[in-house]
């Protein structure tokens, strides 16, 4: 079973600004605060931001690693952006256990979870949940 | 094209059907840079990459000014989404609120399978700069 403390699989991705122009075409997000050098120096960042949503990509991809298809079927996240995310920022993901109760589907999982940027200063922070069989209740 | 200063809380916008195509599914893995067996071998579809669908649908119904920024999301999903389904993503208005000088938008939607039962549900909050109204909640 799995137990408080147990720590997630971390992800660790520098972003690149490809990055960011492959993922504003993929997810249909053209705001130029993420793909205008210029249109971003005059905004209160001073230079381009990576989507938000692409940052917490790699929080779900280190769920997905940590708990499979369950993640799939059952997963829940609440996380606030608390932070910008720079072209050439290296970010990792963490991921903690800080819960595991018993519910009607199973045993349900709770995490904190969130990503840093090199430096250490948390970028999304928040909290991710998954709901498992009880005999499957350990990180796969 | 709605103004977003006139849009009341409660206002539902436009159902968006979308198709979840397999090389558009791809590119989202690309960018995000997502090896995962889940997702390239068995076929299905992220979370994350669903509620960026449902941003996107968002986003061309009230097209948000330029430099607009994600504060905060909430994703909730009740099975397994393969890549090849239909998804419906209805989305509605919570808040809509201005302070110093930024509106906060919050949306909740949820997103429907080809049967009508939710796949995802979600919430987003994004912050507008430049805004001049009171506020109206």
């Amino acid at each position: 079973m799995m137990k408080n403390g147990e720590t997630l699989p971390q992800v660790v991705r520098t972003v690149e600004q490809e990055k960011i122009s492959l993922y504003a075409e993929a997810g249909g997000d053209p705001n130029p605060l993420h793909l205008d050098a210029e249109f971003a120096a005059g905004t209160h960042f001073g230079r381009i931001v990576a989507h938000g949503m692409l940052v917490l990509a790699y929080v779900s991809e280190m769920m997905g690693l940590a708990f499979g298809r369950r993640w799939l079927e059952s997963g829940r996240l609440s996380i606030h952006f608390r932070a910008p995310v720079y072209p050439g920022d290296t970010v990792s993901t963490f991921g903690e256990v800080v819960e595991v109760a018993e519910s009607e589907d199973g045993v349900r999982v709770k995490c904190a979870v969130g990503c840093r940027r090199q430096g250490g200063d948390e970028v999304i922070n928040g909290e991710a949940w998954v709901t498992m069989p009880e005999e499957d209740g350990k990180i796969q | 094209m709605p103004n977003i200063a006139e849009l009341i809380v409660g206002h539902e916008f436009p159902p968006a059907s979308h198709t979840l195509r397999p090389q558009d599914v791809a590119l989202y893995l690309e960018s995000v840079g997502d090896e995962s067996a889940l997702y390239r071998a068995d076929g299905y579809v992220p979370p994350t990459a669903l509620v960026a669908y449902a941003l996107a649908a968002l986003f061309r119904a009230i097209n948000l000014p330029a430099g607009s920024i994600h504060s905060a999301q909430e994703l909730s999903v009740s099975r397994p989404v393969a890549s090849d389904e239909d998804v419906v993503f209805r989305i509605r208005l919570t808040r809509n609120t201005t302070m110093r000088g930024m509106r906060f938008l919050s949306v909740e939607f949820t997103g429907e399978d080809a049967d009508g039962w939710h796949v995802i549900d979600g919430r987003s909050v994004v912050v507008v700069p430049g805004a001049r109204e009171e506020i109206r909640d």
